[in-house]
């Protein structure tokens, strides 16, 4: 009996040692977390900085779901590849088109021994998308939403999902994506942008478009201001899109502008030239009737 | 050597009784089902026919479930009879060693090929539920090609049961051989070929002697989608794997069988 009493004073001690120590522990990581982090959830509590790497792997899940399986381990050797393949094209395919004959997960080569060789028909060892098959791209949508459930920042989880959403019909979805991805990273030039492709292919609200798109602009060249290698490729893309706005409501003085801006950064400015010297055929001729 | 067909499925009967009267099995099945069907409940973008990320949950948690389910029943097999005192009347009745150990490994993969069974079914409904099509033939080629690679894995559990002393730490290694032969197997002859002699002729062997328990690997197959195996290609696959299993079995019973009990 004697002795226990000590146990239990030490047992006390202990106790009010951990309390205190988790107090202030508390009170120091909310403070810190507020400082990075207003808008993070209960993953960003439980997790810390281990939900961007989940999310930057549920990413590379759904680049895998895009490929039906047929995916490089660490092992094979692809060409070099930088991010995915999913992103690289299927998120923009209308200004790019997708090449599936020179897809940069194609790491296909002669089997080296007859295991890799009879290995070849147990797993997927034919390369096809999941766009080649009917609704196929319906699969890799839960990975992107898990994803950004995980990394809410992954700005290619919201433009992704919202570009397969929209070829599969549902506007609905992707425009409720897109805004989740806004209220996570208010202001985002290239989630503005998707959300005025939307009003602008999908829903044809010319007004809405083009306020979205104009907003889209003024971020980017706000963020571009204190950048060195400004994302001039969505620049390219937010002016096409205006620029088209314009011309298609007969607003060609700022068509031209748009246009004018979109020939400094383009591959091919001789194209756009021909655009901009219709046109300017088109003010003369209205202006002479 | 000699073998006795009768004693050998009495004693599996003895060790698929043991394992069903324990609750592992049934404790894994129910997690497995609620799991998936938690999964399952997420709405997707008003998407209800999407059923990959399902399809890949459910066969992952079987995976792991069905691997750990056979690797701990069959490493404390031997052991937990040697440790009870219990093998010396086993052996005191007209039975070999041989047929106690073929005997026990016998109702290990029987009574894991029946709740692998029902493991897959569940997986069939779920996904025939969501797609409303079901490939029998590729379901049926990836549950028997489950099954066989489990055998393998039996076979190399109890080999390690009759040489290693603990059977957590046969557990242990048996669970590090095959996580690591899963990931890597594949890739050792191409890795090889980066080294240095005599690395590359040591992983060389080492790619063609060891077990390809991926091979059996039929996930990626059933959750994209894919056609069915060639049956020849698949025929032989089984092969390799009762191959490999027989090959393990008969080391473990030439070990038990000079190994001194006391």
């Amino acid at each position: 009996m004697k002795q226990k009493i000590p146990t239990v004073y030490l047992i006390i001690l202990l106790f009010v040692l951990c309390f205190g120590l988790a107090c202030d522990l508390d009170r120091w990581q909310s403070s810190s977390s507020r400082k990075q982090d207003e808008s993070s959830g209960f993953f960003s509590a439980v997790l810390g900085e281990t939900q961007g790497l989940i999310g930057a792997l549920l990413y590379l899940k759904a680049d895998v779901y895009f490929h039906r399986g047929y995916y490089p381990s660490i092992f094979d050797n692809t060409s070099g590849s930088k991010g995915t393949e999913m992103e690289k094209t299927e998120g923009h395919p209308d200004e790019h088109g997708h090449n599936h004959e020179k897809c940069e997960k194609d790491y296909s080569r002669e089997p080296l021994d007859w295991i890799d060789r009879f290995s070849r028909s147990f797993y997927p060892s034919v390369h096809v998308h999941a766009d080649e098959i009917p609704r196929g791209q319906k699969e890799i949508l839960p990975w992107l939403k898990l994803s950004a459930t995980f990394d809410p920042h992954r700005i290619e989880n919201y433009t992704v999902a919202a570009f397969w959403l929209r070829s599969l019909g549902k506007i609905n979805e992707a425009e409720e994506f897109l805004r989740d991805g806004l209220r996570a990273n208010p202001g985002n030039p290239e989630l503005l942008f998707e959300l005025g492709k939307i009003y602008k292919d999908d829903r044809k609200d010319i007004t809405k478009a083009r306020n979205i798109l104009e907003l889209s602009l003024a971020r980017w060249r706000e963020i571009a201001a204190k950048e060195k290698e400004p994302d001039t490729f969505l620049l390219q893309q937010i002016l096409v899109h205006l620029a088209q706005i314009e011309r298609d409501q007969k607003n060609y003085p700022l068509a031209i502008k748009y246009f004018e801006e979109l020939k400094k950064y383009s591959p091919n400015p001789q194209a756009i030239q021909k655009q901009i010297d219709e046109m300017k055929e088109e003010m003369s001729k209205s202006a002479a009737n | 050597m000699g073998v006795k067909l009768n004693n050998i499925s009495a004693l599996a009967g003895v060790s698929m009784r043991e394992m069903y009267r324990r609750k592992d099995f049934y404790v894994v099945l129910i997690l497995t089902v609620i799991l998936t069907l938690a999964m399952g409940s997420i709405n997707f973008f008003n998407e209800p026919s999407v059923a990959g990320y399902i399809k890949e949950i459910c066969l992952l948690l079987i995976w792991i479930f069905a691997l750990v389910i056979a690797i701990t029943a069959s490493a404390r097999q031997i052991p937990s009879e040697i440790e009870n005192g219990t093998i010396f009347p086993l052996l005191a009745k007209p039975v070999t060693r041989t047929e106690v150990l073929v005997g026990k490994a016998l109702g290990c993969w029987i009574a894991t090929g029946v709740a692998l069974f029902i493991f897959y079914v569940i997986f069939a409904l779920l996904a025939a539920s969501r797609e409303h099509s079901l490939d029998f033939s590729l379901n049926v080629q990836s549950f028997l090609a489950h099954w066989i690679m489990l055998g393998i894995v039996i076979s190399m559990a109890f080999l390690g049961s009759v040489i290693f002393a603990a059977p957590s730490s046969n557990t242990t290694i048996c669970l590090v051989v095959v996580v690591a032969i899963m990931v890597l197997g594949r890739h050792l002859n191409r890795l090889s070929l980066n080294m240095s002699e005599p690395m590359r002729t040591i992983v060389q062997v080492i790619y063609f002697s060891i077990p390809h328990i991926e091979l059996f690997d039929f996930r990626n197959l059933l959750v994209h989608n894919y056609p069915a195996v060639a049956w020849n290609k698949f025929f032989l696959l089984l092969i390799y794997g009762v191959g490999y299993s027989l090959i393990f079995t008969l080391i473990a019973c030439l070990v038990f069988n000079r190994k001194r009990l006391r």
